[in-house]
């Protein structure tokens, strides 16, 4: 199981892994937006609105995208191959995307190493940025909830009688 | 075979937390000490955005390529009980505080008396009292959040000082244990964390974003970049070969082996202090085989390696049938534990030290959601069944026979790979037993149904004994201020030269020990 992101993203770009440009255009950023929104849609609810973890999203393809191994290549074929999902399943793609166990059934396709590196690792980043909130909680695992200090309580805390 | 930057005052070998506060005294003793610091790893990225970001979004261990190989690919486990090595040490840079825990526990007064108490293990040639002051300042320098009085309003150990934070408050789903606990009149407290000083609970605790939680690396990188200790030096990738006697009484250089090209390269100095954990520290006492110790140094009685010990890890699982309020952990640490059952009373079964689980209850809400779970189902195990698990540490009594020795081949880092002949002794299963029946007992008054109840596979992470502390060379290694018998200018600083692992994490006595060694060779250096 060791870094089978890394063997994903090795395979998948080969020689291109030296891009490390932030150049992604602004169609692009939409399109792997869209993608983002479409989670909160799909799972989450108003406890956490996707505008409010707008800046934690963006430092994350930042990073992503500017430090090696570089995810630009990955993220530009997986604006492409949304283009061409959108065309087939029209407004349904973001069901295909999460829930048809025929998007993770070839691990050589493009298709299965955009829905680990691109979907299933938004999935985690939404999920920690606050999309948690939809089924309980103050804090999450990648949640930065806060100081520990007592006035701010950044988890659900049981006072006791300690 | 060259030489490197000869002579320093000090070579020190590891970087983990024994070296850097070893180094850390001497250099706020006189900034102009010469050190060399010897580290078979690289130096660990930390505080590094991309690589949280990495951590956050696959769920990959960040530190997999400084952990030893899974067994069979590296190391030798040959005893009766299989002795897990992967992810108990790390090798790099800082040492094992880059990935620990952090729980940071006293040993009490009577761990220092084991085998006057039990007839078993050893005594340490110290007593808590002489280790308490050096237990204060270890705590302020792990940066230690707790509360010294448990649930019944009793401090033990006693203690001279404050702890320097306030401890974490339990989380709400501490609850039912608490009750529990409270229900058998058993005493409980708030687990003793080293979060440093701005701990931001990203539940990330593994790969501190933030540098929050207390790792040696830290006191390398203010060390270094003060300008004050110019005479510091760290020699990273440098797995070390062995120590060259010139004569019987004193080390003359350490020997450093290229991991790419295999040339040697020699380092000396006057005063030599290995930090290396509890393999490598005894391996290479091991290799430094010459005319004045034909066995190995320190080793005329074949103890060297002996008596190796860690915690048997005790687990008992179980579940509510929901979840109505929906509780998770919600941090990466505990914040329950109890000591009640490491006391004196308990002693001659295994002292034990309880806590709860730091990763339960929860639920996994990005998996499920790869996996395609739908909203619904999601809603329905977040208040579905909720697991929860009581864990403990068993101390265990240390037994001649078992020993870490030189292994066949390398390791990733150069080094020597590790053989471990370790078996049970033969009423740990009965004694156990009688562990997990009071562990058993808590979980039944909770209300919860038992799934596991068992003893994991033994892991080496509180690895300890191997160059035990003593009066003699017929019983030890190291004298009371860690120094090799019978050799001026060698001592050893690492969980090795315990006596005894008590129940609880060793870490913040051995910062004792090392801030006590500090004193020590500083009180030599004055007496010169």
């Amino acid at each position: 199981m060791w870094h089978e992101s890394q063997e994903l993203l090795e395979q998948f770009v080969g020689t291109e892994l030296q891009d490390t440009t932030d150049s992604l255009g602004d169609e692009q950023r939409r399109e792997l937006w869209q993608l983002f929104v479409a989670i909160h849609d799909t799972w989450g609810s108003d406890a956490a609105r996707p505008e409010e973890m707008d800046s934690r999203w963006r430092e994350f393809i930042h990073e992503k995208c500017v430090h090696s191994p570089s995810y630009l290549p990955v993220y530009r074929l997986a604006c492409r191959l949304f283009g061409q999902l959108r065309r087939v399943h029209g407004a349904q793609m973001y069901d295909y995307l999460f829930f048809d166990p025929e998007v993770s059934a070839d691990p050589l396709t493009e298709l299965y190493r955009v829905k680990k590196l691109v979907v299933d690792e938004f999935i985690r980043v939404y999920v920690s940025s606050g999309g948690f909130r939809a089924y309980g909680g103050k804090n999450y695992g990648g949640f930065v909830s806060g100081s520990r200090f007592r006035s701010q309580r950044p988890y659900r805390t049981f006072e006791g009688k300690q | 075979m060259s030489n490197r930057d000869s002579n320093y005052q000090c070579v020190i070998v590891g970087s983990g937390v024994a070296g850097a506060v070893v180094a850390q005294r001497l250099l706020e003793a006189d900034p102009k000490t010469s050190i060399a610091v010897i580290e078979a790893g690289p130096r660990v990225p930390l505080k590094d955005r991309r690589r949280w970001w990495d951590f956050v979004s696959t769920a990959e261990n960040p530190y997999e390529k400084y952990h030893d190989l899974a067994l069979g690919r590296e190391n030798q486990s040959v005893g009766d009980e299989t002795w897990v090595f992967q992810e108990s040490r790390l090798m790099g840079r800082g040492g094992s505080t880059v990935h620990w825990g952090g729980w940071a526990l006293r040993f009490k007064e009577e761990d220092f008396q084991t085998c006057s108490r039990t007839g078993r293990g050893a005594d340490w040639p110290i007593s808590y009292d002489e280790l308490e002051p050096y237990y204060g300042l270890a705590e302020h320098l792990l940066g230690v959040s707790g509360k010294a009085e448990d649930s019944h309003g009793k401090v033990n150990p006693r203690r001279s000082s404050e702890y320097p934070l306030d401890a974490f408050p339990f989380v709400v789903a501490d609850r039912p244990m608490i009750h529990a606990f409270e229900n058998e009149g058993i005493s409980y407290g708030h687990m003793p964390m080293a979060r440093f000083r701005k701990c931001m609970t990203t539940g990330t605790c593994r790969y501190c974003p933030f540098g929050a939680r207390f790792t040696a690396a830290y006191m390398w990188d203010a060390m270094e970049a003060n300008p004050q200790y110019e005479n510091l030096r760290m020699f990273p990738d440098s797995p070390c070969e062995r120590l060259v006697c010139g004569d019987r009484r004193s080390v003359r250089a350490i020997e450093i082996r290229d991991p790419k090209s295999g040339d040697i390269s020699r380092i000396e100095a006057e005063k030599f202090v290995i930090a290396s954990g509890s393999y490598e520290s005894p391996k290479l006492l091991q290799r430094s085989e010459s005319q004045y110790w034909p066995s190995g140094i320190g080793n005329d009685f074949d103890l060297v390696g002996r008596f190796l010990i860690s915690h048997p890890f005790l687990h008992v699982r179980a579940a509510f049938p929901s979840n109505a309020n929906r509780w998770n952990q919600e941090l990466d640490f505990p914040t329950l534990m109890s000591r009640h059952y490491d006391s004196p009373d308990e002693q001659p079964q295994g002292k034990l030290f309880l806590f709860k689980d730091r990763s339960r209850p929860s639920l996994d809400l990005a998996s499920m959601m790869i996996n395609g779970k739908r909203r619904v189902e999601i809603n329905r195990a977040s208040i579905g069944p909720m697991e929860f698990e009581l864990q403990g540490f068993m101390e265990e009594f240390s037994n001649f026979d078992n020993r870490v020795t030189v292994g066949e081949g390398r390791n990733r880092a150069g080094m020597p790979q590790t053989k471990v002949n370790f078996s049970r002794n033969t009423d740990f299963r009965d004694r156990a037993a009688t562990r997990l029946a009071i562990m058993e007992r808590i979980v039944r008054i909770m209300g919860a149904k038992i799934a596991v109840s068992a003893v994991r596979t033994q892991r080496g992470d509180h690895a300890a004994s191997t160059c035990r502390m003593g009066s003699s060379p017929a019983d030890s290694v190291v004298d009371r201020n860690l120094q090799v018998h019978d050799v001026e200018n060698l001592w050893i600083c690492s969980n090795a030269v315990f006596p005894t692992g008590a129940a609880v994490n060793p870490t913040l006595t051995l910062t004792a020990l090392a801030t006590r060694l500090g004193d020590h060779l500083n009180g030599l250096r004055r007496a010169s």
